[in-house]
């Protein structure tokens, strides 16, 4: 895997067309072209930059939350300003945030991990990046119309219907979210299809990398996920703008109705957004400690395993609603089940970092500190499985430093990691280590300062969305620990924001084609990765093709900066030269098949496009007619989305 | 739909294998689809539950005769469109057309019969839970017929430009395999709306 190469690959080609290639791959010129780019890195990238402004915004909101508690009695702001406030911390952190930026490096890395030139439903992956975007647009907007949601992120029944929410605020989040909802489960349905056609050549199941092996069974997940709470929501809606009756007791519904949809999607969520970060983790901590991913296999039967018990826990956030013993006692068995398979994961990292020469970069640094984070929220979710502990924990700052604990290690971190990772990929940037090493001890330290003393509050009896706190309570001091470590990871944060600006300003530092050494075949090509991804034969010969000398990578564009090897003797064939030379100019990458990835056919790919956009802004239309009761709006919006799907989907790409 | 019948997909081995990018994306928004349409009949399933009375008095359970006779016309609609599409296939004209004609008809023959049993229902949505249910599940069926009519009648418009013919099938495969699951959850949706016993009948 180490010298430079010194003879281009063997290869009976004339040579492919790279100018051509690289036309036909672009974007079309001028703002429109900009807006209606379908490739997979601009969308990847939208993505990933949007929800990091969202973070920095929840983030934000954070720190306002712990101002107002630094001390007692404190009254910087209002309970309903704090209730607005913790409401949509959680709500962007969760549905703007975390999601999002999985889906968005999933978007981009995950095509050029596999050794495919884009996504297989490129206009669907337009619409995955509009309709969040809108639907952000559409939740932030409350703040503007003073209608700022305020029942919390999960928007319990009865609090959240028409008698007790009268106002617009929650339809502001239930309109929000389902447009945030409809956008992933878009983004998921081309991953699947990607993951399971769109590989190189001879990348059978078992040679997939594991961040793609991530993406493919979140994205499963997300199917099954999502439309539940889909469901949930409309019909909350129904409940507060026509009167049905589906959540209300007196009328023969049930409020806990609401909690069995919304965990039967939240619970998933917390591994939706927990297995790509783990993928992440796997990737980074690899190329870093350069050797191959102990236990590999075992760690994605593990992610596997997750992903299955995690659909049959979600009522461990019910212990304390009324729900039978027997069944209470099943779902803390698969509770405590679920620390089986994620031991296995954690092992698998240290025994990676054990025996590996570890190059201790910034990324490497988050993935240590993840480590660490994650396995202190994973033993506090034990404790918090178990029912009578739960009972006594229940709705305290018990419960809120597990929670950021288990996401702020088990996402945050490996997320911070990833940026500085493929930043190269993204942008052809490299971060400043020097600078991210001092952002990543500040975000570490001040996040256990912060969340580490809210354990006890919570077992002092401190509750959790209180607003302030009388005098006298023994909470005092841990209160403003945990605000000053707040501020501490606010400053880190804010210095991570500005070195990835300050790497991507004119005049930042240049990123060679392979910086880390990396296993996988997106370090195989150009930082930035060009339009095309890739050109010339693909064939993979084991998990990490660039440590191996068998894989074919095909790199003759890369320059020669990015070149560790040369590829092995190997023949062309004949379809390589239609895909490398577009003489008509279309879109066309190749299909393989399921299992053993064999070139199966070519498929050609829709280019530029408007309508994924239009048709996500009539949805956003749509939405504003049913805020605002103007059913006339609402059909006005439906029948445009009509419309524009009609046209979207009309034959004639070819 | 396989490869061999799309202008987008061209095969580099002998037997190509597997669906074409579009189908799978079908297939996939179905799964998404059916998993809303579960958690659509557990809310049913899961309030019916407990219940002492279903319906309680003073609402009468109407008769089940409309979603009986509007989910055989869907059923009806879906067997047109299939025939439709053999016979598109077989690239013949002008039988394709006429029967995605048929096939129209039905569909709309099977929301007026739904529509009618909501309108002639002799309670509103906000008197009980169980109206809530019998309300909204029979409009859910009602708007995925609808959604299956609005492709049958896209794909006839389709059929008549000529973007549509035995080479390219794609989208008389995706409304077919549409059609068919709407059979499926229109049965759900209903069955959830009209079967759920009454607890103290059962008793």
């Amino acid at each position: 895997m180490s010298g430079p190469a010194t003879t281009p690959p063997p290869s009976d080609r004339t040579g492919p067309d790279i100018e051509l290639l690289d036309q036909v791959w672009g974007a079309k010129p001028g703002f429109v072209g900009w807006l209606g780019q379908c490739n997979h890195k601009a969308v990847g990238r939208r993505f990933i930059f949007t929800s990091f402004f969202f973070l920095m915004l929840g983030g934000l909101l954070a720190m306002l939350m712990r101002l107002q508690l630094i001390g007692p009695d404190n009254d910087i702001m209002g309970p309903d300003g704090f209730n607005q406030l913790f409401t949509m911390h959680g709500t962007i952190m969760m549905f703007l945030f975390v999601v999002p930026m999985l889906e968005g490096f999933t978007i981009y890395i995950a095509p050029l991990q596999l050794g495919s030139r884009d996504m297989p439903m490129p206009r669907l992956n337009a619409f995955g990046y509009w309709g969040f975007l809108l639907g952000g647009i559409f939740l932030l907007s409350s703040f503007v119309a003073g209608a700022v949601p305020d029942s919390g992120w999960f928007a319990y029944v009865p609090l959240t219907g028409p008698d007790f929410a009268p106002g617009a605020n929650l339809d502001f989040w239930l309109l929000g979210v389902t447009m945030l909802e409809i956008s992933g489960i878009a983004a998921s349905i081309e991953v699947v299809v990607l993951v399971l056609r769109f590989r190189a050549s001879g990348m059978s199941v078992g040679r997939i990398p594991i961040f793609v092996w991530s993406s493919l069974i979140v994205s499963v997940m997300i199917l099954f996920a999502f439309p539940p709470l889909v469901a949930g929501t409309i019909l909350l809606e129904l409940d507060r703008k026509i009167g049905t009756v589906f959540y209300d007791a007196t009328m023969g519904g049930d409020p806990l109705l609401w909690q069995h949809l919304f965990w039967w999607f939240g619970h998933p969520e917390v591994y939706i957004q927990l297995i790509p970060a783990l993928g992440m983790a796997a990737s980074i901590v690899t190329v870093a400690a350069r050797r191959r991913m102990a236990g590999r296999t075992a760690v994605i039967a593990s992610l596997v395993a997750i992903a299955i018990l995690s659909f049959g826990l979600w009522v461990h956030h019910m212990y304390a609603t009324g729900i039978p013993l027997l069944a209470t006692s099943l779902f803390t068995a698969a509770s405590f089940m679920i620390a089986i398979p994620t031991g296995v994961i954690i092992m698998s990292f240290i025994g990676t970092m054990w025996w590996g020469r570890i190059r201790w970069s910034s990324s490497m640094l988050y993935v240590a500190g993840f480590v660490f984070v994650f396995v202190a929220g994973g033993i506090t979710g034990v404790m918090v499985a178990m029912v009578p502990f739960d009972w006594q924990a229940h709705d305290t700052y018990f419960v809120v430093a597990h929670f950021h604990y288990v996401l702020v290690g088990g996402s945050l971190l490996p997320i911070l990691g990833a940026l500085h990772h493929w930043m190269p990929k993204l942008t052809g940037r490299i971060m400043s280590e020097a600078l991210g090493k001092v952002a990543f001890v500040l975000i570490f330290v001040g996040f256990n300062v912060a969340f580490m003393p809210q354990h006890w509050l919570g077992l002092f009896g401190m509750p959790r969305r209180i607003w302030t706190y009388e005098e006298g309570l023994g909470w005092d001091g841990l209160n403003l620990v945990s605000s000053l470590g707040s501020f501490v990871m606010g400053i880190g944060m804010l210095l991570f924001a500005i070195n990835m600006i300050r790497a991507n300003w004119p005049g930042g530092v240049t990123a060679p084609d392979d910086p880390w050494g990396g296993d996988t075949l997106e370090w195989a090509t150009s930082s930035p990765a060009p339009n095309y991804n890739f050109v010339g034969t693909m064939q993979v010969a084991s998990p990490e093709p660039l440590w191996d000398e068998l894989s074919v990578l095909g790199r003759d564009h890369v320059s020669t900066s990015g070149r560790t090897r040369p590829d092995p003797p190997h023949e062309t064939p004949d379809w390589q030269r239609r895909l490398d030379d577009p003489v008509d100019r279309l879109r066309e990458t190749i299909a393989t098949t399921g299992l053993d990835a064999e070139p199966d056919h070519i498929v050609t790919l829709p280019g530029h496009s408007l309508w994924p956009l239009w048709t996500a802004i009539f949805i956003a239309i749509g939405l504003v007619g049913v805020l605002v009761n103007s059913f006339a709006l609402g059909f006005v919006g439906l029948g445009a989305i009509i419309a524009a799907s009609a046209t979207w989907l009309w034959p004639g790409v070819e | 739909m396989s490869v061999h019948r799309s202008r987008t997909a061209h095969a580099v081995t002998d037997r190509p294998r597997g669906l074409t990018m579009g189908m799978w994306g079908a297939v996939l928004l179905l799964v998404v689809l059916s998993t809303a349409l579960a958690g659509l009949a557990a809310a049913g399933l899961y309030l019916h539950t407990g219940q002492d009375a279903w319906p309680p008095e003073p609402l009468v359970r109407p008769g089940s005769w409309p979603a009986v006779f509007g989910t055989v016309l869907a059923a009806a609609g879906a067997a047109a469109a299939t025939v439709a599409n053999l016979e598109l296939r077989r690239d013949r004209r002008p039988v394709p057309s006429l029967l995605l004609m048929v096939a129209g008809g039905l569909l709309l023959g099977s929301i007026v019969v739904l529509a009618r049993d909501l309108v002639g229902t002799d309670f509103t949505w906000s008197d009980h839970a169980y109206a809530s249910i019998y309300i909204v599940n029979t409009a859910v069926a009602a708007f995925f017929v609808a959604l299956g009519l609005l492709m049958v009648g896209a794909l006839l418009v389709q059929r008549l430009v000529g973007v549509v013919d035995a080479g390219r099938m794609l989208e008389a495969d995706i409304t077919v395999l549409y059609l068919w699951w709407t059979v499926g959850a229109v049965a759900v949706c209903l069955a959830v709306a009209h079967l759920l016993p009454d607890p103290g009948v059962v008793a």
